[in-house]
């Protein structure tokens, strides 16, 4: 191979190797600045600015190998003299560092570095003349060439990044796999029901078509030993450790503090905990904010934090841990935590809650308001702006992979960030119920315990129910009531899900438990999570798509409801006709989840649904069934909404039914389409309520 | 008879050049990144020369060539030591260690290749 390719070859290892190699230099230097004296970690830090100067050559980064080399020549007059640093000296190294990133990343042509190796051999001439205890500052700061300050995590140019992206899409094939290879299982039940169907005088045959069955099943289940084993092995593969997303944070903190004035170190521990690479992905970003609030709002001044009486220097614990199948991360400071107070003023303000709200709220409830949309203040112009987002963004975020995030905060002593999340995403373990003769599931990570109550276990407090776990009085709560669905009655024993949040735990009543399920959860569009609490569907082995209910969100609407904030279920608002005769509808939407989630929005609330999946198969079910009202989507296969709307009302037999279309297509220009197609309403995605469905219904067709 | 190369490195892009250059010569060359693999890798290994780089985390890799060589019965396989610390300090590691000869890292695969021709040339393999 010619030296061309092997480059070429090695590149992306190269990315890999050096942004490692300069994470390492980033934390040994952190570490020095604290204990000069460590031994070990100089060496390391000699060596690792070693080999990448002759990486840096060997792949002809001819710039990079430059700054490396005067770098390693500041360090080794560092190192002469006991490796006490001046502040000074820290920030050109780190700054350094930093432009090394940023050379290896994006190319070095056109970059000057001049400036930078300058300051650098002024900044190592400077400490060859210093006598070896001799830290004192001197007056004139160095001036720092920088090109980029903020330091790399992810990169676009990150090959293990790129490769994760192909893990996601093999884990959604071998997801499919699971669930095609589950359908098969299913028909194999089916033949050997058949299978007894044969007439007794074609015993030979019976019996042949016995054996097949037998050994097709035998296969089947030889497959299934493989799918788990491979299931097994690619979740393994996309573990990762914390320390990826932990490391940058000693960097960051202090650069953060300084800009904020103030002086905070940060603890981390658990960095080894293992988790997905994606859920590694979506925390990164919560946790800059997490900790970035926590230097500008939690931890105080050096002079209050003296008046305080804490000391100078403020403490923030970052730290991950796994427990079963669960992963806890948490940011902790000691600062002047959060006043319950302040924040049910800003609410109000805001316009997020009422006065007659705000008097009734408790202090951690008060607390727990600053992850509402629309909460968090806007954010100061700072450096890490740019990364910045809401508290409302890290509640969604840690939804978005089945977890929760919780708060305590005490005035003066400081606010504790807790977030869980399952530590694999691609398939998760869940518990099938039934509520409402539909089938819904719930992580079983939520479950604390599953139990059967006879109505002399339940209590009533102030009217309303009960039940008592380990001695503590648990509110009890309908599940219908709260997803909105029809309660079918069951006299005698009710089964009780028990489900902790944080220290409070509620009790749902469901109609029926199924049982536990390893299944691979399958996004849902954001618009449906917005409308409802579910954080993800599944599909069962029978082709039956189950929605997996949110257990953060499903506690606070059960919170809501008990406390009576919450309507009392839809179906008891609606007039009474559906005795006369069910309305029929017809679903049109070719996204499988979209067309579950909407659909059981429609039968929750008492309709009878067909199903299309797009608008030729439409046409067809509409040439042999009559129905109330049409609800389609826009952008389709074969033959979309527009096209399907305007057949509809061109056509004798059809233009009266009343159709609604729901689509994400959200300009003027669309909307007109849409009515000139001859649509009767018109509901956006993105504003989509479940009532707002429900309501254009009704409006159309009662 | 193919010649062996055994080439000890921390740098997984310093080995892909060592190997590149010695294979493009027709030598086979296994690599090892850690003491730990070169540990046992060497004494089966039959190698015509082994390439060691010195600044490596668990041993530096003159200490490697002076310890190796006595214990391992394999005195007679030549040892280069491959680096890119200032050439006069390698000069010295590499006599102090009992290694056959040194290749500065700045110099190429090419000047690599060419010390190690001589020396499997030079000292044909004994055992």
């Amino acid at each position: 191979m010619e030296l061309d390719q092997i480059k070429k070859k090695l590149l992306e290892k190269f990315y890999e190797v050096s942004r490692e190699r300069l994470q390492k230099m980033n934390s040994y230097i952190l570490s020095l600045e604290k204990t000069p004296e460590d031994a070990h970690t100089i060496k390391e830090l000699m060596r690792e600015i070693h080999t990448l100067k002759g990486e840096s050559r060997m792949m002809e980064f001819a710039k990079v190998g430059t700054v490396a080399h005067s770098l390693e020549d500041l360090l080794k007059a560092l190192n002469e003299k006991g490796f006490k640093m001046r502040k000074t000296s820290v920030d050109v190294i780190l700054k350094t560092m930093d432009t090394m990133s940023y050379l290896i990343t994006n190319g070095d042509e056109g970059v000057d570095i001049d400036s930078l190796t300058g300051t650098l051999s002024k900044e190592c001439e400077g400490i060859k003349k210093r006598g070896a205890n001799d830290i004192e500052e001197v007056k004139e700061a160095p001036s720092t060439a920088s090109l980029e300050g903020k330091p790399v995590m992810f990169d676009k140019k990150d090959v293990v990044r790129v490769k994760a992206d192909k893990l996601d899409s093999l884990s959604a094939s071998l997801g499919d796999s699971l669930i095609s290879h589950g359908g098969s299982e299913h028909l194999i039940e089916e033949l050997r029901d058949a299978i007894g169907l044969f007439d007794v005088s074609s015993a030979s045959a019976r019996e042949k078509v016995s054996a097949i069955w037998g050994r097709l099943r035998e296969k089947s289940l030889e497959m299934e030993r493989h799918l788990k084993i491979l299931d097994e092995q690619l979740s393994e593969i996309r573990l990762f450790s914390f320390s990826i997303v932990f490391a940058p944070f000693q960097r960051m903190v202090r650069d953060m503090a300084s800009e904020a004035g103030k002086e905070v170190t940060i603890i981390i521990t658990g960095e080894n905990t293992l988790a997905d690479r994606r859920i590694l992905q979506e925390i990164q970003d919560p946790l800059i904010h997490l900790i970035k609030n926590s230097i500008e709002h939690g931890v105080e001044t050096p002079e209050e934090r003296r008046k305080a009486g804490k000391s100078v220097q403020g403490r923030i614990m970052l730290s991950a841990s796994q427990k079963g199948d669960k992963i806890t991360v948490e940011v902790e400071d000691d600062g002047k935590g959060i006043d319950p107070a302040k924040i049910r003023e800003v609410a109000i303000k805001k316009g997020i809650i009422t006065q007659e709200e705000a008097d009734v709220l408790s202090d951690q409830d008060a607390v727990r308001l600053i992850f509402r949309y629309g909460f968090t203040t806007k954010e100061k112009a700072t450096e890490f702006a740019g990364r910045g987002i809401g508290m409302d963004v890290v509640e969604e975020r840690m939804r978005g992979i089945g977890g929760n995030v919780e708060i305590n905060s005490t005035v003066g002593k400081g606010t504790r960030v807790i977030m869980s999340f399952p530590y694999t995403i691609s398939v998760i373990s869940v518990l099938l119920f039934q509520v409402g003769k539909q089938t819904f599931a719930l992580p079983t990570y939520a479950v604390e315990e599953m139990r059967k109550s006879s109505a002399r276990e339940i209590q009533k407090i102030e009217g309303k129910e009960v039940i008592f776990v380990r001695e503590t009085s648990v509110p009890l709560v309908p599940m219908a009531n709260v997803l909105r669905l029809n309660k079918s009655g069951n006299g005698g024993k009710r089964p009780v899900l028990i489900i902790k949040h944080g220290e409070d735990m509620i009790g749902w009543e469901v109609e029926s438990v199924i049982g536990e399920r390893e299944v691979v959860i399958k996004p849902i569009e954001d618009y449906l999570k917005a409308a409802e609490m579910y954080t993800g569907a599944t599909i069962l082995e029978d082709g039956r798509v189950v929605l997996i209910l949110h257990p953060s969100s499903l506690y606070t609407a059960g919170r809501e409801f008990f406390s009576g904030k919450r309507p009392v279920h839809v179906s008891e608002s609606i007039p009474p006709l559906e005795r006369k005769r069910k309305r029929k509808i017809l679903l049109v939407e070719d996204s499988l989840i979209s067309r579950e989630v909407e659909r059981g929005i429609l039968e929750g609330a008492g309709y009878d649904v067909d199903e299309a999946s797009d608008g030729l198969e439409a046409l067809k079910i509409l040439e042999k069934k009559s129905f109330d009202l049409i609800v389609t989507d826009i952008s389709m296969p074969n033959l979309d909404g527009l096209e399907l709307t305007k057949r509809i009302k061109t056509t004798q037999a059809w233009k009266n039914i009343p159709i609604i279309v729901v689509t994400t297509l959200g300009s003027e220009e669309d909307k007109k389409r849409g009515m000139d197609a001859g649509a009767d309403a018109y509901i956006l995605k993105s504003g989509f309520k479940k009532d707002e469905l429900i309501d254009t219904i009704r409006r159309l067709i009662h | 008879m193919e010649k062996k190369v055994i080439v000890l490195d921390d740098s997984e892009i310093a080995l892909e050049f060592a190997r590149a250059a010695l294979e493009k010569r027709g030598y086979t060359v296994i690599t090892c990144l850690t003491v730990l693999e070169f540990e046992r890798v060497i004494p089966r290994s039959n190698a015509n020369a082994v390439v060691i780089d010195i600044n490596m985390p668990e041993m530096y890799g003159d200490d490697v060539c002076f310890i190796f060589k006595d214990n391992f019965g394999i005195k007679d396989t030549p040892f280069i030591l491959f680096s890119d610390i200032d050439e006069e300090e390698l000069k010295e590691k590499a006599k102090t260690s009992g290694a056959d000869a040194y290749v500065c890292k700045k110099w190429g695969g090419d000047k690599l290749g060419q010390v190690v021709d001589e020396i499997v040339k030079n000292k044909p393999k004994t055992a």
